[in-house]
């Protein structure tokens, strides 16, 4: 096989000038927009942590889980909130119809204090959202949080997504009642 | 003997429970455009796989020691689609030396891997959930079975389409996706197969 | 080029040769982002971004890029500018950039793009190619929205703005908005089918017979429009020997 040698090195320079500006350009733009991604997150977790404990909690440093028995959970905040000690678990969870992101606040006796949907694509995202997550966030009947989770008279459209919630739940519950 | 099972039940779950064409949405145009010859399903079908696996095989360790360590994860879609078409150019140039009367099988469908959302779609999986290397292969893996499991089946059902009588306004490509929705409706029952 | 020609290159592209209804190209996207129609919309702008931008560079770049190797530098082209696109969107529509998923980087491959660049941009000028993209990109936006309005208000019964774009619900006291169409106060309607992947392919399936029906209607009614006339032509000359005779 003869091989053109002038015009196949012409070819690969200038594909790798092209390769080169796009990366350059590419890289530019990272040193732009990475600083603002790193807030955006730090910010949606903030605002996720207030929107379980409300205003006047303190919460300490970050503990990152990464563990093969508790693969729900990211990570967890030690609270403090009207002087008794708490913990607000951050757990995502993937199903074949899509992906769960909670914030699970949890008190020093092991029930739910409140919980807060960071991320919810599944397919039946919406039934899932009104017929479950909505009923464990504010339920009706004045009933607390925990006795909604308990509640198994639910009926949801959306079995798989409220199978998954209620396995991070229970997880959560779980590595905080080892007391790590 | 744990992660084995955990291998396996892995593959299962991407080849059928979240079955690549139907659930997931990748390589539809090559899905639908590939007619009711089964053969050249198979065989098109043969040539992705390959694809997929090898490209799953040779962009992990790129991305993890190459990419990452150089601090520049963000280069990941450049890098892929550029290791994905030198891919198809070195198989179809094997497949030529060795097979001309396949290379003339696959005839189009050749360059048209590198389009293939699936190929693409499996590595940035890989990357995104931030698989290890046995859940990648896994992924791959059970990607290709599951391609081929459905593009033959697809390939059977319009065999039998083409001598039915259509509707004037369905025939062609709207009763084509019809018969993929009802198929992904059939696969849906298979969702609480794992877990 | 004469103006006319600019437009025609520029409406083509939205209904005579939609991109996505009647060249059949770039189903991937079409089938996968149409869960919600403000995933859609987002999907539709970014597409038109990415397809404006590359159209325009390999229309610059054509005369330097070799014939042998169009294809890898067409895709390099539309890898850098979906990666830039990507991180802007992490970086100010983080919801939006959740949505969409692995699918944003997938069009890098998309069959659309790839075929304007190959087909339109590498032969005509800058201005053409932008029109190209603008038209081809409103085309694909128009036919993925109106899959995703039926997808949502049949899957879910209602239409929700709000949930990917926030500045929506931030104007809005916080709380999404929430149009109840199938679905209200006691009664639901929904078929929840269509909220799953299956749905996408009946949605897609049926709108194209559709399509295919008026298009059959047309081409039916100039075919009975022809024969009368042909009819009336032979009744004229008939008419015309008689008097004649």
């Amino acid at each position: 096989m003869k091989i053109d040698w002038k015009s196949s090195f012409k070819i690969a320079l200038i594909i790798t000038a092209i390769a080169s500006v796009g990366a350059i350009t590419i890289a530019l733009t990272n040193v732009l927009t990475e600083p603002i991604i790193k807030q955006n997150r730090a910010q949606r977790e903030q605002n996720g942590l207030k929107k379980v404990f409300g205003d006047n909690a303190t919460f300490g440093d970050k503990v990152e889980l990464k563990e093969d028995k508790y693969q729900y959970l990211q990570a967890y905040y030690p609270v403090n909130i009207d002087s008794s000690s708490a913990r607000v678990y951050s757990t995502k969870g993937t199903n074949a119809y899509g992906d769960v992101a909670l914030l699970v606040g949890l008190n020093a006796d092991f029930t739910i204090y409140n919980i807060a949907v960071m991320e919810n694509t599944e397919s039946y995202a919406v039934t899932l959202k009104e017929n479950y997550l909505d009923y464990l966030i504010n339920p009706k009947d004045k009933k607390t949080h925990e006795q909604a989770f308990e509640d198994t008279s639910v009926k949801c459209g959306a079995t798989y997504g409220a199978k998954l919630v209620k396995d991070m739940i229970n997880q959560a519950k779980e590595h905080y009642k080892e007391g790590k | 003997m744990n992660y084995l099972a955990a291998f396996l039940l892995a593959i299962v779950s991407y080849s059928l429970v979240s079955n690549v064409v139907l659930s997931r949405f990748y390589g539809i145009c090559s899905f639908i455009g590939v007619g009711n010859k089964i053969k050249s399903a198979a065989s098109m079908g043969i040539a992705v796989s390959f694809v997929i696996i090898m490209a799953a095989l040779i962009c992990y360790p790129i991305y993890n020691f190459i990419l990452v360590p150089a601090g520049v994860p963000y280069l990941d879609t450049i890098t892929f689609i550029l290791v994905i078409a030198s891919l198809v150019q070195v198989v179809g140039l094997f497949i030529k030396k060795f097979s001309p009367s396949l290379y003339k099988a696959l005839g189009i469908y050749l360059p048209l891997i590198t389009t293939n959302c699936a190929v693409l779609g499996v590595v940035s999986e890989n990357t995104a959930s931030k698989l290890d290397f046995g859940m990648s292969m896994a992924n791959a893996i059970g990607t290709s079975i599951g391609f081929l499991v459905v593009i033959i089946i697809y390939a059977c059902i319009r065999e039998r389409l083409e001598s039915s009588n259509v509707p004037k306004a369905f025939k062609g490509i709207p009763i084509a996706l019809i018969t993929a929705g009802i198929m992904a409706i059939a696969f849906l029952g298979l969702s609480g197969l794992i877990g | 080029m004469a103006k006319g020609e600019h437009k025609q290159s520029f409406i083509a592209g939205i209904i005579a040769e939609n991109p996505l209804f009647v060249s059949l190209l770039g189903m991937c996207p079409a089938l996968a982002v149409t869960k919600s129609l403000e995933s859609a919309i987002g999907m539709g702008i970014l597409f038109t971004i990415v397809l404006v931008c590359s159209n325009v560079l390999v229309s610059l770049l054509r005369k330097v890029i070799p014939e042998e190797v169009r294809t890898p530098c067409f895709i390099v082209i539309i890898a850098t500018f979906v990666t830039l696109t990507k991180m802007f969107t992490e970086a100010f529509l983080p919801e939006l950039y959740s949505s969409l998923g692995v699918f944003l980087s997938l069009l890098v491959v998309n069959c659309i793009i790839l075929g304007r660049s190959e087909a339109f941009a590498s032969k005509n000028g800058v201005l053409d190619s932008f029109l190209d993209g603008i038209g081809n990109g409103i085309g694909f936006l128009m036919a993925i929205c109106l899959i995703a309005l039926f997808r949502e208000v049949l899957g879910t019964g209602q239409l929700t703005f709000g949930n990917t774009f926030t500045f929506i619900a931030d104007a809005h006291n916080g709380e999404p908005i929430k149009l109840w169409i199938l679905k209200g106060e006691g009664y639901d309607v929904s078929f929840s089918i269509f909220s799953t992947p299956a749905g996408g392919f009946l949605v897609l399936g049926i709108t194209l017979a559709i399509m295919a029906a008026i298009n059959n209607m047309k081409a039916n009614k100039k075919k009975v429009d022809a024969r009368i006339k042909a009819q009336k032509a032979k009744e004229e000359a008939a008419k015309k020997r008689e008097v004649a005779q």
